[in-house]
């Protein structure tokens, strides 16, 4: 077991952004989290990396306890814990070149040697295949693409040789026919330097080529995690299954048919439904699904879903907290 | 046939030179039909749209061709007539992210019938139930009607500017990127709905997206862009099932599938320079079929099956 979390509420006006997650992520492990917006996903994202503190529950970074360390004696986390964001425009400084935008968490973190820190920026330039390196790095943000910007945040990203990086949507702002390119990108950088990384979407296929585990979020709640090819193949969750059946792959059959939608809108998170929060859009939903919650168990080997459907066969009462 | 195009140029005027957006666009549409255009950002797609709806802003360096809506010339039009018949009247557009469209200190609800008070001179009260009935068929709650645009949600705002669109009965809706924005399970919604409209209304359609998987969920027909020109036109069938320009494999090989299994590939390099666009073929830079001929010389329209168009040396005669 590498890293942990279990967390209750988060925040004092209750918006119960992740509501009770327990889950780890293994050395070397690309972990999908799914989820439309307002699930939590970007929150979780956050919270592992101690960006936000949780308000129940724990922590645990490679065996330490960080839930609530004070963010001054966790310095040593952010070399080891990095993040990526979406918006390749937002996140690097269009006042800096590429070169001092990938100096200064160097220089933040003490790596003295000008030298040093140029042979390492060079290395983690030519690894995301940004060439010829020594143009690029005099060049500002402006003068790059998107797709190109987002490879000066993974390089930047690995510059202090982390363990575990979150990549949050890092293709969502990027051309579909660009996409590929990148995530091939973080694939291989992934394997070169055995990262676990966090690959949160809202967009499955992406995540179907990237990971290893995925994890469905609904309204602070996960709902169904597994091997990601089981996941997306054999749903169990019927909030799994419609957002699977809301994907088209390119099909010119497809205009033929309408597709299977879940109905209605995603539920306020101040205020989610009692028992399971997916029973108002459930097509499936039983009298249990209003007043209990179903817990996140293991259904077939390898895949967990929380879902009163399941439940027929396993006897209701507490699981000892799910460590995966 | 409601709307047919040739030749449409659209070229803007930018610090560096003259930027061609738009460099030389043909096509048609049937009525009742989605044509998709797809491509990368940068293709010109939305460009297009602009040209056809003349929302065009102050430096154009060009704007020609010939768009032909139910045998009406546009181009000859002026302002103040394209503005008073055609906008809203016989054109709509549904715009990416309906919070540029919606006006944030103005009921939606009043927003959607202004149309109808200016062009058909209802009165309010008629006005505002022909605006409910609309809402209704789009599946809006009735009283969103007097809501502000902040108070609604994605779907909801897409919804309104969707209403809003068909609010006068267009023969002709462009939407451009409509779904963007939205969850994935919105998306299907919105989606299924204007499958819904496009059957009862018989409505002609421009659907424009990035995203060649989501064009198959609607389009009859598909028109990829690359570097400002069509380079590959024909039925959906013909498009997916059969692409001929090496483009349009890459755009398809490129996209992660959820069904079944494929290692999906990237397209090196980057689309094309439009001040200074590549010699020849614009897209032989990063052709995996380049041949000699396609960096010396502009390649030619080549029709390999009816109803299919493709502009690639591949498919011509390398003597013309």
């Amino acid at each position: 077991m590498y890293y942990t979390v279990r967390q209750g509420f988060f925040k004092t006006v209750p918006v119960k952004a992740v509501d009770g997650i327990s889950m780890s992520i293994e050395p070397a492990e690309t972990l999908a989290l799914v989820g439309e917006s307002g699930c939590g996903k970007t929150s979780l994202g956050r919270t592992t990396l101690r960006l936000l503190e949780p308000v129940g529950g724990e922590l645990i970074f490679k065996g330490k306890d960080i839930t609530h360390d004070s963010l001054q004696s966790l310095k040593w986390l952010r070399k080891d814990a990095q993040i990526i964001f979406q918006d390749p425009y937002s996140s690097i400084n269009p006042f800096m070149n590429i070169h001092q935008i990938m100096e200064e968490p160097l220089i933040v973190h003490k790596i003295e040697d000008a030298d040093k820190r140029t042979e390492m920026i060079y290395r983690a330039l030519e690894e995301v295949r940004l060439s010829p390196v020594d143009e690029i790095v005099r060049k500002y943000p402006h003068m790059l693409s998107g797709g190109q910007r987002q490879r000066v945040t993974f390089a930047r990203a690995l510059l202090l040789e982390p363990t575990y990086i979150v990549a949050d949507e890092p293709v969502s702002m990027i051309d579909a026919s660009s996409r590929v390119e990148l995530l091939q990108i973080l694939r291989n950088l992934q394997k070169l330097h055995n990262l676990s990384i966090l690959y949160i979407t809202h967009d499955i296929s992406t995540a179907k080529y990237v990971s290893n585990r995925l994890a469905v979020m609904y309204v602070g709640k996960m709902v169904e995690r597994g091997d990601v090819l089981k996941v997306i193949d054999e749903p169990l969750h019927p909030y799994t299954q419609g957002l699977i059946a809301s994907v088209p792959d390119p099909d010119p059959s497809n205009r033929l048919s309408y597709r299977e939608v879940i109905p209605g809108e995603p539920p306020n998170a101040i205020n989610p439904p009692a028992g399971c929060r997916f029973h108002t859009r459930c097509s499936h939903v039983m009298p249990i699904c209003k007043e209990k919650e179903p817990k996140l168990i293991e259904i077939k080997q390898g895949q967990d879903a929380a879902c009163f459907l399941y439940h027929k066969e396993f006897v209701e009462e507490e699981q000892p907290g799910d460590k995966r | 046939m409601v709307l047919k195009i040739e030749g449409l140029h659209l070229h803007y005027l930018t610090m560096r030179g003259v930027l061609k957006a738009v460099n030389g666009v043909s096509l048609e549409i049937d009525a009742g039909e989605a044509l998709g255009l797809v491509g990368e950002s940068g293709c010109g797609k939305t460009s297009m749209s602009l040209g056809i709806t003349r929302l065009l802003p102050s430096n154009i360096a060009e704007h020609k061709g010939s768009i032909e809506l139910e045998g009406r010339e546009l181009m000859k039009l002026s302002k103040e007539e394209f503005r008073s018949d055609i906008n809203w009247k016989k054109i709509s557009m549904v715009f990416q992210g309906a919070m540029n469209s919606l006006n944030p200190v103005i009921r939606v609800g009043i927003q959607v019938a202004e149309p109808l008070v200016i062009h058909e001179k209802m009165s309010k009260q008629e006005a505002k139930e022909r605006v409910l009935g609309i809402f209704d068929r789009v599946g809006l709650p009735l009283e969103t009607y007097d809501r502000y645009a902040h108070e609604l949600s994605g779907g909801m705002k897409q919804r309104v500017v969707i209403a809003m669109a068909l609010v006068l009965n267009p023969p002709l809706l462009i939407l451009d990127e409509p779904t963007s924005a939205l969850d994935v399970s919105i998306q299907a919604q919105v989606m299924n709905l204007l499958k819904e409209l496009k059957k009862e209304r018989d409505m002609t359609m421009i659907f424009i997206t990035h995203d060649i998987a989501l064009s198959s969920d609607i389009s009859d027909k598909m028109a990829v862009m690359y570097g400002g020109r069509i380079i590959e036109f024909g039925t959906s069938e013909q498009v997916i099932n059969d692409p001929k320009h090496p483009y349009t494999q890459k755009l398809l090989a490129s996209t992660p599938l959820l069904r079944s299994y494929n290692e999906p590939e990237f397209i090196p390099g980057a689309p094309p320079d439009l001040v200074t666009p590549p010699t020849g073929c614009n897209y032989h830079p990063r052709c995996h079929m380049v041949m000699d001929v396609c960096s010396r010389k502009d390649p030619p329209t080549v029709y390999p099956e009816v109803g299919q168009r493709v502009e690639c040396w591949l498919y011509g005669d390398v003597n013309e």
